[in-house]
């Protein structure tokens, strides 16, 4: 990525859209300090981010990744990982609130998380990250192994809890049916942001490239 | 007790057995043909000239030369771990090198003057073989264990960084590979200890009681072995783990974009 310069206000529903290595997984990445840019900053509110305490702002920037991940043990072990972490005996009624957030019953607490399908593993990881209740979600194209239903029932409790806590969500997406409930979508090409606007402005475009983008990698959900 | 001399001729003739492998390899097309042959005669010229070196140093019989040949093989160790383990810079060999000759000096420095009590303290009888198995020893703990973890956080790249993601500070991220790392390079001790005498008979063990020393006492020396072996694979592989391991993170706690070779 390169020439980059952009904002985000707080409580914002981003999408980021681009063609496959087009940089939005990276920018996920910068965010959560899991990289750093080889030149320029980020800020977070007044903050140059590289000045702040790295795991803080972890728990602060919270990312669901692509590919779901899940630790050996249970599944309410995984969403409670970072009390385990930190050395503490996580709250069960925490975890399985976050469990049925995201359309898990509370049965499965106990089941071992290697053991579940992909689309669960995938739950499994964004109730993880719920669980730390970031003030930035960062979702990498993780609803991707859900199904249409789960996805859109999800992604929309997601988006009134954030909105109404002032959170912020940026959701790298292919797909336009989740990419729709954005307020605002970032095209980036190469490295570059390319567009920037509306789900309609960009969408609705026939002559934008984000579109011809997203039609070449998800044609069924279009 | 007699104890049979063994004469170049001898050496040759007994070159025969390297002939069963041989002629497998080239039955079966196992292409080991020419690593066989290579290995027959290095094994013969590095180990007479050893016996002529040792011999030489014996004779002797002064610290300079005792050490001397200690640095040579604690070189030798720390260049094929760090290739074995497919790590080898500039700074991991000084590493694995640094780690294997302090770790065994450290452990047969106390094998050597708490237990056995030898004089003089560099006496080459026992300080150059012993510390040859420690370094042998601590040159595979080293290599197996730098290799798992190599391997380990390679592989366990996605996991490593969603434990980052949840607050993990590198070292509890990349904790349950090097818990493996560290198992996979004891667990050859380990077994070694459970066999020993059951399955085989141990190397130095065989070469006192055919050299002529009473059984009794060969076993005894022979445990001591065991003991200062398993404390040096552990020292060594622990060590060279934990130092290996901040390599592949920055200070804040990033995987590097390159696990690199």
């Amino acid at each position: 990525m390169r020439g980059i310069h952009f904002g985000i206000e707080a409580g914002e529903y981003v999408g980021v859209i681009g063609a496959s290595g087009s940089g939005k997984s990276t920018l996920l990445r910068l965010l959560n300090r899991l990289e750093d840019p080889d030149k320029g900053t980020i800020h977070y509110g007044d903050d140059d981010m590289a000045e702040l305490p790295v795991i803080e702002m972890r728990h602060r920037i919270g990312l669901v990744m692509q590919k779901p991940v899940v630790f050996p043990g249970s599944v309410i072990d995984n969403v409670l990982m970072h009390d385990l972490i930190a050395g503490r005996k996580g709250d069960e009624n925490w975890g399985c609130k976050w469990l049925e957030f995201v359309r898990l019953p509370r049965d499965l607490m106990c089941r071992d998380a290697a053991a579940l399908s992909v689309g669960q593993q995938a739950r499994v990881q964004l109730a993880r990250t719920l669980s730390l209740e970031p003030e930035v979600l960062l979702l990498d194209e993780c609803t991707a192994n859900l199904d249409e239903k789960n996805a859109g029932e999800i992604l929309s409790d997601l988006e009134g809890l954030f909105q109404s806590e002032n959170r912020t969500i940026i959701h790298v997406s292919h797909q336009q049916t989740k990419l729709r409930r954005c307020r605002r979508l970032i095209y980036i090409e190469d490295g570059l942001i390319a567009a920037s606007g509306t789900p309609t402005a960009i969408l609705d475009d026939p002559g934008n490239p984000a579109r011809k983008v997203l039609a070449t990698q998800s044609p069924s959900s279009s | 007790m007699t104890v049979y001399e063994i004469s170049i001729l001898d050496l040759l003739v007994c070159a025969v057995a390297m002939a069963i492998p041989y002629f497998i390899s080239r039955f079966l097309k196992l292409g080991l043909e020419r690593d066989l042959l290579v290995g027959s005669i290095r094994v013969f010229v590095q180990l007479l000239a050893v016996g002529y070196i040792l011999d030489k140093i014996f004779a002797v019989n002064h610290a300079a030369p005792v050490f001397g040949i200690l640095l040579v093989m604690t070189a030798n160790a720390g260049f094929n771990a760090a290739k074995r383990a497919e790590i080898a810079h500039a700074r991991t060999i000084l590493m694995a090198t640094g780690v294997i000759g302090v770790t065994t000096l450290a452990v047969c420095a106390f094998v050597f003057y708490a237990v056995i009590g030898i004089e003089p303290y560099f006496n080459p009888r026992y300080v150059i073989p012993m510390m040859g198995m420690g370094l042998n020893g601590a040159m595979n703990a080293v290599a197996i264990g730098a290799r798992a973890l190599d391997i380990g956080v390679r592989d366990n790249r996605e996991r490593i960084e969603a434990a980052l993601c949840v607050g993990a500070t590198s070292q509890q991220a990349v904790a349950p590979i090097v818990r493996d790392s560290l198992r996979q390079a004891l667990i050859p001790a380990i077994n070694g200890l459970m066999t020993a005498g059951i399955v085989q008979l141990p190397g130095f063990m065989t070469g006192q009681i055919t050299g002529g020393v009473d059984p009794q006492i060969a076993v005894r020396y022979q445990v001591v072995i065991f003991y200062m072996l398993t404390g040096i694979v552990a020292l060594s592989s622990i060590t060279a783990i934990l130092l290996l391991v901040r390599r592949y993170f920055t200070s804040d706690h990033q995987l590097r974009e390159f696990a690199a070779n």
